[in-house]
């Protein structure tokens, strides 16, 4: 009887146990969802002021200052070549300051925070607790974002524990190479702010006049109208890179004011665009009589120069004609990825 | 009075049946009638003739006979122009003979079948396609690239974690080097 009795106590235990374990692995992959989710709302909404660095792999920093309040983020650059400049997150559209010739420049960008469904569904999450290390005497949790399908890149998050602000990201190409760390060297959230009315004198415009880049929609059409407006048939890759959504038909128009249709894919986390134009545009490709030959421009004649645009974007751009049109892969994805939707390119 | 003999009577006696001649030269063949069997028999059987022709009922021409003449007539002209030309072939002549809306339809479908022939790339030809690998790095600048990356930039603006102080020196990066490509433009 007393033997049963401690079988029973045993298995209880074990069952117990179990139960428990198993309830435990679930709170875990919970939490981390839930981490992600929260680091998402506070990125966004929690008022702060801070310095933030971006060092790219090249070594190149940028250093920036930046006040969120209330949704909008003021952002001044404080490395040049750009020192000085400051650009204005309204939410809806970036207003950005050109001190030299005292002007404004209004880009509406009206689309919707995206949100994080693609990238929870295409990204497997874990929450690691690391113990004793802190960033800015805050102690952190890492979330590590790692992808599900191959050439995709991937993204490690330290998060704050009381506010799971991301204090510090990394983010990595499909290799799993460092390609851009971005961490706040100072930081005072909302709580430690005494006086935020002050902030809100920042996000106040100067009296500059104001350019307005309404060429630049940021307004999702469908592919026929964008067929209609382009005056030209809008081609799909047939293939697609695992995990990617097309997010969008977007229409914009060249210096020369002729058409570009942009597809732009989207996995949650990374997104490639592909760029559709006719090849007669001198605008765009088909530089100095090139014509159809756009895309040598590019390898050609303006070859070695110097050049203004960030360092550690290691973005590719894949160029290809196909029925009269220049279609230009730009993203940060393998160019054999690039090549091979290139291939599959059909109306 | 001039004597007539045989054949120069037998030369006017479709005329004196016909009562066509002058005055002098009937007489003439008249006084030549009376004393010549050979030539009143020879008159005798144009009088019958005459009288059978008469007695056949008259057959009108067909109405387009003219315009079909006429048509001919060009036809030849024309054809005849065309060889005095330079001796152009015969198919010429005859394409030249087909009426307007044949042409126009073996003008259509010469068209269309061109069209076809070409909308066709088959293998063995050059396809028009070139593919032109591009790593986007410090040591290139092009306008093309420039509004590529500061398009597909903006649109990540409101991705979810997105590092909008890159974006935004992508943004400004872009623009400048804009500038300076159309300033260097102008100056040239």
């Amino acid at each position: 009887m007393r033997e049963k009795m401690t079988t029973l106590q045993i298995a209880t235990a074990l069952m117990a146990l179990l139960i428990l374990s198993l309830q435990g692995a679930e709170s875990a992959e919970l939490s981390a969802l839930e981490a992600l989710q929260k680091a998402f709302e506070a990125e966004k909404n929690i008022s702060f002021v801070g310095v933030q660095e971006t060092t790219r792999p090249l070594g190149e920093t940028i250093k920036v200052k930046v006040v969120q309040v209330k949704g909008q983020r003021y952002l001044e650059y404080l490395t040049t070549p750009f020192i000085g400049r400051t650009l204005i997150d309204y939410g809806d559209k970036i207003c950005w300051l050109d001190p030299n010739a005292k002007l404004i420049h209004v880009i509406p960008t009206n689309a919707p925070l995206r949100s994080i469904r693609l990238l929870a569904n295409n990204y497997q999450l874990e929450l690691l607790e690391l113990k004793g290390e802190k960033l800015l005497d805050r102690s952190v949790y890492l979330l590590s974002v790692q992808p599900k399908h191959p050439n995709s890149p991937s993204m490690k998050m330290w998060l704050d524990k009381k506010i799971w602000f991301p204090l510090r990201t990394n983010r990595y190409d499909a290799s799993g190479k460092l390609q851009l760390s971005s961490f706040y060297t100072q930081v005072k959230f909302q709580s430690d702010l005494k006086d935020l009315k002050l902030k809100d004198e920042i996000f106040k415009l100067p009296n500059w006049e104001i350019v307005h880049h309404n060429s630049e929609s940021n307004k999702s059409l469908t592919k026929q109208q964008i067929a209609d407006a382009a005056g030209f048939d809008i081609i799909k890759p047939n293939y697609i890179v695992e995990g990617y959504e097309l997010e969008g038909y977007y229409l914009s128009y060249c210096p020369m004011r002729m058409p570009i249709a942009q597809l732009r894919y989207f996995n949650g986390l990374n997104s490639f665009s592909l760029f559709e134009h006719p090849i007669g545009c001198r605008g765009m490709g088909g530089m100095d009589g090139m014509g159809g030959m756009g895309g040598m421009g590019m390898m050609g004649r303006n070859a070695g120069r110097s050049c203004c645009a960030p360092k550690s974007d290691q973005k590719v751009a894949f160029f290809t004609v196909k029925d009269g049109l220049m279609l230009s892969f730009v993203g940060d994805l393998p160019k054999e990825v690039f090549q091979r939707m290139a291939e599959s390119l059909i109306k | 009075m001039i004597s007539m003999r045989c054949h120069q009577v037998e030369k006017y006696l479709p005329d004196y049946c016909a009562d066509a001649l002058d005055i002098f030269r009937r007489i003439a063949i008249k006084r030549h009638l009376k004393r010549c069997f050979l030539c009143s028999r020879e008159l005798e059987i144009l009088k019958r003739t005459a009288l059978l022709v008469e007695a056949v009922p008259p057959k009108m021409p067909p109405e387009d006979l003219w315009l079909k003449t006429k048509l001919a007539t060009l036809n030849e002209q024309e054809a005849q122009i065309e060889v005095e030309r330079g001796g152009h072939p015969s198919w010429l002549y005859w394409l030249q003979k087909l009426r307007a809306p044949i042409a126009i339809s073996v003008s259509v479908v010469a068209l269309v079948a061109l069209l076809t022939l070409f909308s066709i790339k088959p293998n063995f030809l050059p396809q028009q396609k070139m593919q032109v690998p591009y790593n986007y790095n410090t040591d290139n600048d092009n306008i093309d690239l420039g509004i590529y990356f500061q398009r597909h930039a903006l649109k990540a603006w409101n991705d979810p974690f997105a590092d909008r102080a890159s974006l935004g020196w992508a943004i400004l990066a872009s623009d400048q080097n804009q500038k300076k490509i159309e300033a260097e433009k102008g100056e040239k």
